[in-house]
């Protein structure tokens, strides 16, 4: 197990390559929920779970089924094309049953998180992450360790933009750019504080 | 939403849905059948795009993997092109690190279309100049053996760089004489040859002494010479002489080498005898990559800063400087004899 | 089915991406030069025609319960489709698109229309939707990608005019390079959607009614 190389995906996945601020995947629910801090936590550690786990669900879905060198030993007759729908799939059940199980023990975050939950499922960063596993081709800790990190830039991300929009609903703008607009240059700004982790590199 | 079916049961629900998965499936799996070779070609021409935008550049057939049944170990494969162009890939033994492998384009006209360096630890800043593509030019067009110029060829070394140099011509001479070597059968990756590192370390005088071919006893001779630093001289038969010499200068004080030089006063190889010399930098005077520098050299040898061919040592100059003065003592020891 | 109506819809008031919010992923991410943004805008058109034609065509026989998990699977199986004729015979756009084709499975837009519109209207009216709606998408893609590209790299056309390289209307050195990265596309979007807020509100002059969702 590559500690360094581990070290680097979290570094990677929090803030060189943040999953809001540098590859735009979750952008709806970002600024969806992030009116008020607490919501925004919330949301930011149900995505972190449900990231970690669609990780951890996929990567062996992906690696003895669908690319199996047992079962298609012909790498061309291999089931790589059914990624995407098998995956999106997958996240949908485990959102699902997240949310069975939540309302069963925990129903006060149920009812805190309500309709965000569901919507979880057409988070890009989910399926994003997911799909990148495969792309670069992580090993299980590996994905499992991109997908925790990744949910935890989500999370950074939308905890800061969520402490600044709380005070943005008491800031003047010109009238058209009120609501998503002002909210979105905000994120941009932040997007270029965040670009300046782009030339990060602790293992040389 | 209105729900216009109230009671639908589990059996319904699993039913539609999986009619609905099946469907699904079956266009995804005819899509597939469609593209699925289409994608597989843009892959293989990405490849060999990849493997001939320097080395052909322009080239638009099929690569394909082909036996080497010759006998040079520095063959690593051999590619060949559907209009009888080849691609090779070299590791010659000639290098300054030992670790240099280069892939060589070669025509159905059998001129070459250009090289690549793919792996190179050679000197930074003078080996690794190898991959520039104004250097890499000159060894488009030609056929045959090449050489530098320095060995009566027409490639200009890289100058401070001439083992790197030697070891590019080495490499595509190799080429050429390696598609000659190829059957038309379908590739069968048993057949490749473990990849041979050159040996670091071997030394000439281990090799088959400083006079390659000469397997006898040399016959010391007399030395009449005042030079305090020639320990002895013999002959080797009628193709030379091997003179044992003890250099002043060198980092330790304990450096003796042994150096061959033929009938017309040229080294045709040294040695490391003894030396105290550091081991990971002055100890590389052992290599025979950086030895084979001396051979053809005469008169008075020196390395690049005093003026002369030979490419010292990174970080280790007195080393350097004290073999090339006792390669150019041996060699003013051999003239003496008349 | 009223195609004028559902054109104007698709294109201004009820535009996916500035008025309907939705769709923001992509816009921003691929929108640097103008062959991504109109490869991405048609084929999600083409996607979320499909998928409409297809889940109004068994809306009557799609049981409520399992509403989205159908609609993910049909939707799904129209982006692989697409994916795949890209990668086959597009493959430049496929790279550039990158993980982003895939991701138009989780599009809000394809399952916001699905959800609200295929579901209780006809496959005609659900086609037309579609392609109105897909062009709505596309003309905000094509802005973003003419601005961002403009003040960005100083060029028109990027990856379609000119063997790839675009038209270069000033020199690259006098381009605003920070337009092609994130931060640019935030703010690029930011001043089209306010744009498109100010439009809108003026046409309602004397109303106090804010299209704005939140």
């Amino acid at each position: 197990m590559d500690v360094q190389k581990l070290i680097t995906i979290a570094l990677g996945a929090i803030l060189i390559n943040n999953f809001i601020f540098s590859q735009f995947l979750g952008i709806c629910p970002f600024m969806g929920v992030s009116k008020s801090s607490e919501t925004a936590v919330g949301m930011g550690l149900a995505v972190t779970f449900v990231m970690g786990l669609a990780s951890a669900v996929c990567y062996p879905i992906n690696k003895y089924i669908l690319v199996s060198e047992v079962i298609f030993p012909n790498a061309v007759d291999n089931l790589k094309f059914m990624q995407t729908i098998v995956f999106i799939l997958v996240i949908a059940s485990l959102v699902q049953f997240i949310e069975m199980f939540l309302q069963k023990t925990m129903p006060s975050l149920y009812t805190a998180l309500g309709v965000y939950l569901p919507l979880i499922t057409t988070n890009c960063a989910v399926l994003g992450v997911v799909l990148q596993n495969v792309q670069n081709d992580y090993s299980f800790i590996e994905s499992v360790v991109y997908g925790v990190t990744g949910g935890l830039g989500f999370l950074l991300a939308i905890y800061l933009f969520s402490a600044i929009r709380e005070k943005l609903q008491f800031s003047e703008n010109p009238k058209s750019f009120d609501g998503f607009p002002i909210a979105l240059v905000t994120a941009g700004l932040l997007a270029l504080c965040f670009g300046g982790f782009s030339g990060l590199n602790i293992f040389g | 939403m209105n729900e216009t079916k109230k009671e639908a049961g589990v059996i319904q629900l699993t039913v539609t849905l999986f009619a609905i998965c099946a469907v699904c499936a079956l266009i995804l799996g005819l899509t597939n059948m469609i593209t699925a070779p289409v994608i597989l070609q843009n892959q293989e021409r990405k490849k060999t795009e990849a493997i001939t935008a320097d080395v052909m550049p322009g080239y638009t057939g099929v690569l394909s993997q082909v036996n080497y049944i010759g006998s040079d170990t520095t063959i690593r494969s051999i590619l060949k092109g559907d209009d009888g162009s080849f691609v090779v890939e070299v590791s010659p033994k000639t290098s300054y690190s030992g670790n240099l492998t280069l892939m060589v384009g070669i025509d159905p006209n059998r001129a070459i279309t250009g090289i690549s360096v793919t792996q190179s630890g050679e000197s930074s800043g003078l080996g690794a100049r190898a991959s520039e593509p104004e250097w890499r030019a000159q060894f488009v067009g030609k056929t045959g053996e090449v050489k530098i110029t320095k060995d009566g060829g027409e490639i200009e070394a890289i100058s401070g760089a001439s083992i790197t140099s030697r070891g590019v011509c080495e490499a595509v001479t190799s080429a050429f004489a390696a598609i000659d070597n190829v059957s038309d059968g379908p590739f069968d990756p048993s057949l490749v040859p473990p990849s041979e590192q050159p040996g670091v370390g071997d030394d000439l005088v281990e090799m088959g002494g400083v006079i390659p071919g000469f397997d006898g006893e040399a016959t010391p001779v007399e030395y009449t010479g005042d030079d305090d630093t020639v320990l002895s001289i013999s002959k080797a038969g009628d193709m030379g002489y091997i003179v044992e010499v003890a250099p002043t200068g060198s980092f330790s004080g304990t450096l003796t080498i042994q150096v061959g030089v033929d009938t017309n006063g040229k080294v045709t190889g040294i040695g490391i005898i003894e030396s105290g010399e550091t081991p990971s930098l002055g100890g590389r005077a052992s290599e025979p990559e950086w030895q084979a520098q001396f051979v053809g050299q005469s008169g008075t040898v020196a390395v690049t800063v005093d003026g002369g061919e030979i490419e010292a040592i990174a970080g280790a100059t007195l080393t350097s400087t004290a073999v090339c003065a006792g390669v150019t003592s041996a060699l003013a020891a051999v003239a003496s004899l008349g | 089915m009223d195609f004028k109506k559902q054109l104007k819809e698709g294109l201004i008031t009820q535009n996916p991406v500035t008025v309907q919010l939705l769709g923001m992923c992509s816009t921003m991410a691929i929108t640097t030069s103008l062959f991504n943004g109109l490869g991405m805008g048609l084929s999600v058109l083409v996607i979320l025609t499909m998928s409409n034609i297809f889940i109004s065509a068994l809306r009557k026989v799609i049981p409520s319960k399992i509403r989205i998990a159908c609609f993910i699977v049909v939707i799904a199986t129209f982006v692989t489709v697409v994916d795949l004729f890209l990668q086959a015979y597009l493959e430049e756009l496929a790279a550039n698109l990158g993980v982003f084709i895939p991701l138009i499975v989780v599009n809000c837009i394809i399952l916001a229309r699905a959800e609200s519109f295929c579901y209780k209207n006809s496959v005609p009216a659900a086609a037309v939707d579609g392609i109105c709606q897909g062009l709505g998408y596309t003309l905000v893609l094509v802005i973003m990608c003419l601005i961002r590209e403009f003040i960005g790299k100083g060029s028109f056309g990027g990856g379609i005019l000119n063997g790839g390289k675009g038209i270069q209307i000033f020199p690259a050195e006098f381009a605003v390079g920070g337009m092609a990265l994130p931060v640019g596309g935030f703010l690029t979007l930011a001043c089209v959607i306010a744009a498109m807020q100010y439009f809108l509100n003026r046409s309602k002059k004397g109303t106090k009614k804010e299209e704005v969702a939140g």
